[in-house]
């Protein structure tokens, strides 16, 4: 009995004191580096997206240390970047962002993907006025309230007005009075986008199909197709990303439904390859979103930046970029280019101030088009705000169809 | 009436899944919850198989069935087979181990992208009002046939009877000298191989991804507890009644509460008739 | 005197940890919260044998009920504590005798088809804060003696309480298996058909056990409200928690007081400190659960308790007193 006991002690003694000892080293920093958190989705529900994510803000690191850092005064500074993965959980993540603060004593985060774990870790970090997080992923509207919170990404509201005008528009053409929402419920967004998207319809004097939810990965879309179906539905909007449109699609093609979709999911050549859909089923598919690198350059807009990053995106991991990398990549450069304008890393109401006057020509490599607010400035409110773009398949590619706003 | 026929496609096809799985419950007496993995592999066999090999669909759904036979026997002999005298929470237990490290490992190969096979049946016929893909009736047809056949070779041959009595009592069978090993790795090749079935065709009809696992395990266990542990062939029957009730579930309540519809369905049939709809015997504890 | 020497150990490892940075607190109060549900389901799957796969349900009606109250009602941690436990033992109440009909694989389905419902309302319903969760839960301030500013944001305050929860959710697993109830419990657990026939109503216990196991998990979940700040469907889903409870009983040895806490030292806390990859750790996890389940039947307790033994096995009095009073009544005739 006491041998066991002793055994006991000794056993949890032992743990504790590794348990500390490994907790307490902090991140040492010397001036010559800058060591940058990222709060990633590499695994779990989210992984699929944030993957491409993490992949984005590597490349910018990467490139930011090859040129020799970021220059804060006469010195260059290297940057460290520290990724913790939140297995797309929000219990994780929070420990995941407290480790970077305190373990790795991180005053700048990068990142953040699902809107869960930046909910649940907000409240560690929201009214610090030592951390700068910029969320590159998370879209749920209101997070960039928040004093550290800066949201170089769009938003969900952002592509509402272009999804419902065109959504609209075709109806008018078909002459058609009602239109499907579909939503996917488990994204965080459309909690708040779907609600706003039903009432703009209403407003516009149209009736409304729904909103049918489904839930992300879902292999079945029966119950759903039925029910467009039975209201004799012309004209849908789909709420989801872009490997459920795929699904929905060719389901819906093969069971009879041939109205017009109208989407905002980011979806990719890959994703309409590995679901084998027909262009013939993608015929009278929009997808509305945030301008692809791809899409820049056939607009002729920032074409030179973004195909720069599509490319060397594509040699270093050998795909193109996923629904946030160009956000992402972005998201990196932008805050370099804060730290290079405040001339400072410690200083951070300093650093704050620089983002909030950042202008568009300051970051000469963002791949996407942001819309310039009030003096040119990348932000307001802590919140960027970018082009969209129509896109529809043309049988090898996601083509643009034209540019919107 | 589009509805129903959905859900008896889809039935059928749980249906098959599940009847491996009430093989494989029969020898190692806990729910192997790493069944839906076999579906998978096979899913995502199958499609590189026809994509990358360029192999016509019939020898990609040949490949991908070898291929959930052969990770069904590697977790019989590398996990289960030397745990067959642990308590069973610990098989349970190592049956989710399984599935955290085959899904991790699939996911780095394939990533979770969700694909389907290409050249699967095209076309579609009309029933009244309802469209109905030529691929889903073939996908039912091939599944009720498979379903068929498991449940003459259990009860037809030697080795099905056997496992039969194993499954009724494991510990007389040994005594009157059933070759257990061999039972069990039968059971195991069988029913992984529906499974490998199951994914292979489902592929070419529906998109697989390397994260479905689970969740068709679920699906196979909720068409097992409907039908009552035991019978082969009244998992046929569960299998469409869950596909059925999934379906009327979907129209009634759309999106929102349809999963949740379904497990209050199986809790009410449960409640009323712990052991299951067509359930004879007596649950075990 | 020795049999103190565990509990001695558990409070001075969790005071040494509570001097640490918020980042070990953080680490430290989330994985003891994931113990406490392993903790609370030992009751019904270790000493009671049902395999219960639906423990999150009652560690969520914790959290979203703490949530709830707190955020629209005002209500401290204390008062949450005590409505919001009562709720989930009133749920369980209700539940309980329902499911426990049922045995075995059908228990633990009921118990998992219960789980995915719990979520779907939770998820689905815009007055429990739908997939937006609920934010804006309000610690308690600092407890007096960290003075006024010791405690920024009363992380340190959370971490004290929480392991005060955990040493009284253990004392009384503890407590109850070491009791009459408890040893009635295992018996129950081995042969229920026997327990039966010597009079006891098994249901009772059974129905017993599962809301012992229900109200200590909400327990952790009311804490899991107050030290997050921010509730959503998907921490109490199977998969997050009824998973992982069920696997750290599993691989701390079930109906073992101090299996939970190693299991939940290996595999909660510990892969926070491996530098792996993302996807490395997701191996390393199912990598150590498998060897564990197939080397160490009995546990990790088992394990410590053979290393301390100098590697003699283990014996259980129960399973063999239980052999003998069944081969007692079988030649009375009384079981058939």
């Amino acid at each position: 009995m006491r041998v066991r006991s002793i055994a006991w002690v000794a056993g949890a003694a032992l743990a504790v004191t590794g348990l500390a000892a490994c907790g307490e080293d902090s991140g040492s920093s010397d001036g010559s580096e800058l060591v940058i958190g990222e709060v990633a989705e590499l695994t779990g529900a989210a992984e699929a997206v944030g993957g491409p994510q993490h992949n984005a803000i590597k490349l910018a690191v990467d490139e930011i240390n090859a040129a020799g850092g970021i220059r804060i005064g006469d010195k260059k500074v290297r940057i460290k970047l520290r990724t913790e993965d939140t297995k797309s959980d929000p219990t994780v993540g929070v420990t995941a962002v407290q480790k970077l603060l305190t373990k790795d004593g991180v005053h700048y985060l990068v990142g953040s993907l699902s809107g869960a774990v930046a909910s649940a870790y907000l409240p560690v970090i929201k009214d610090r006025k030592d951390i700068i997080d910029i969320v590159v992923g998370a879209a749920n509207p209101g997070l960039n309230e928040n004093i550290s919170v800066y949201r170089p990404r769009a938003d969900a509201f952002q592509s509402v007005d272009a999804e419902v005008t065109l959504a609209l528009e075709t109806a008018g053409e078909l002459g058609t009075d009602n239109i499907a929402v579909l939503s996917d419920k488990k994204l965080q967004s459309n909690a708040v986008a779907v609600p706003k998207i039903v009432d703009a319809i209403k407003a516009a004097g149209k009736t409304v199909v729904g909103p049918v939810d489904f839930e992300m990965g879902a292999t079945q879309f029966s119950s759903q197709i039925a029910a467009l179906k039975r209201a004799g539905n012309k004209v849908a909007l789909f709420q989801g990303y872009g490997t459920d449109l795929m699904t929905f699609v060719k389901q819906a093609r093969a069971q009879g439904y041939d109205g017009t979709v109208v989407a905002a999911s980011g979806a990719t050549a890959d994703q309409v390859k590995q679901a084998d859909v027909s262009a013939d089923a993608l015929k009278n598919v929009f997808d509305i979103g945030t301008a692809f690198p791809a899409d820049l350059v056939a607009l002729k807009l920032n074409a030179e930046a973004a195909q720069k990053f599509a490319d060397a995106y594509e040699k270093e991991f050998g795909a193109p970029p996923g629904y946030t990398s160009a956000s992402a990549y972005g998201g990196v450069h932008i805050l370099a280019a804060a730290l290079e304008k405040a001339g400072t890393t410690t200083d951070y109401a300093k650093v704050r101030e620089a983002l909030d006057d950042l202008t568009v020509a300051d970051v000469p490599e963002l791949a996407e088009k942001v819309v310039p607010q009030e003096g040119d400035r990348i932000f307001k409110d802590h919140q960027a705000y970018f082009s969209l773009v129509l896109r529809a398949w043309d049988g090898a590619a996601w083509t643009t169809v034209k540019a919107i706003g | 009436m589009q509805e129903l026929l959905n859900g008896v496609a889809q039935g059928t096809v749980y249906a098959l899944i599940a009847a491996g799985l009430v093989l494989i419950f029969g020898v190692v007496r806990v729910p192997h919850f790493a069944h839906g993995e076999s579906v998978m592999v096979s899913g995502m066999m199958t499609c590189w198989a026809v994509t990358s090999l360029h192999l016509p669909v019939l020898l990609g759904a040949a490949v991908g069935v070898a291929a959930s036979v052969g990770y069904g026997l590697f977790l019989c002999f590398a996990v289960y087979w030397p745990m067959r005298n642990h308590p069973e929470w610990n098989l349970l237990a190592s049956s989710l181990g399984a599935v955290v490290i085959t899904q991790t490992a699939a996911i780095a190969i394939w990533t979770s992208t969700p694909r389907v096979t290409p050249g699967g049946v095209s076309g579609s016929f009309e029933i009244g009002d309802a469209i109905i893909p030529w691929s889903w009736a073939v996908l039912a047809a091939i599944s009720a046939a498979v379903i068929g056949a498991t449940a003459l070779l259990v009860s037809r041959t030697t080795a099905g009877v056997s496992m039969k009595a194993m499954a009724a009592d494991a510990e007389t069978a040994q005594l009157m000298g059933i070759p257990v090993r061999k039972n069990w790795a039968i059971a195991f090749a069988v029913g992984s191989a529906l499974a490998g079935v199951a994914g292979s065709v489902y592929s070419t009809v529906f998109p697989v991804s390397t994260t479905l696992g689970l969740d068709v395990t679920f699906s196979a266990l909720v068409v097992i507890i409907l039908a009552g542990i035991g019978s082969v062939a009244h998992v046929l029957w569960g299998g469409v009644l869950l596909g059925v009730v999934e379906a009327v579930a979907g129209t009634v309540f759309p999106g929102g509460y349809q999963d949740s519809m379904v497990f209050l369905f199986m809790l009410v049939v449960l409640v009323a008739r712990p052991n299951g709809l067509f359930g004879l015997e007596r649950a075990r504890d | 005197m020795t049999r103190f020497l565990p509990w001695a150990a558990l409070v001075a490892g969790l005071g040494i940890l509570g001097t640490g940075s918020p980042y070990l607190l953080t680490l430290a109060a989330t994985s003891a919260l994931a113990i406490m549900v392993a903790i609370a389901l030992n009751v019904s799957m270790g000493l009671g044998g049902s395999v219960n796969l639906g423990v999150g349900v009652f560690y969520g009606c914790g959290a979203y009920g703490a949530a709830l109250l707190n955020t629209k009602q005002g209500y401290s941690l204390g008062a949450s504590l005590v409505v919001a436990v009562a709720i989930a033992v009133v749920v369980s109440l209700i539940v309980g005798p329902l499911l426990l009909r049922t045995r075995s694989l059908y228990f633990a389905i009921s118990t998992l088809a219960l789980n995915g419902i719990f979520v779907d309302i939770v998820a689905s319903n815009d007055d429990l804060g739908g997939e937006l969760g609920i934010p804006g839960i309000t610690r308690p301030g600092p407890l007096p003696f960290f003075g006024e500013d010791g405690d920024p944001g009363s992380l340190r305050t959370m971490y004290l309480l929480i392991c005060v929860a955990l040493v009284a959710v253990l004392a009384v697993f503890a407590a109850i298996r070491g009791h009459r109830v408890g040893r009635t419990l295992e018996a129950i657990r081995e042969d229920e058909l026997l327990c039966q026939s010597l009079g006891y109503t098994t249901l009772g216990y059974r129905v017993f056990a599962f809301t012992v196991t229900a109200g200590l998990a909400a327990v952790a979940g009311v804490f899991y409200a107050f030290v997050i700040q921010y509730v959503n469907p998907g921490p109490f889903s199977f998969l997050t928690s009824s998973f992982q409870a069920f696997v750290i009983v599993a691989v701390g040895g079930a109906a073992r007081t101090w299996g939970p806490i190693l299991a939940g030292i290996v595999l909660v806390a510990g892969p926070s400190f491996l530098e792996f990859s993302a996807t490395t750790n997701q191996y390393v996890y199912g990598g150590v659960l498998l060897a564990i389940v197939i080397f160490l039947p009995g546990g990790l307790a088992a394990g410590v308790d053979r290393l301390a033994r100098g590697g003699a096995a283990t014996t259980s009095s129960l399973r063999r007193t239980l052999a003998r009073l069944k081969h007692t009544r079988e030649s009375e005739g009384e079981l058939s």
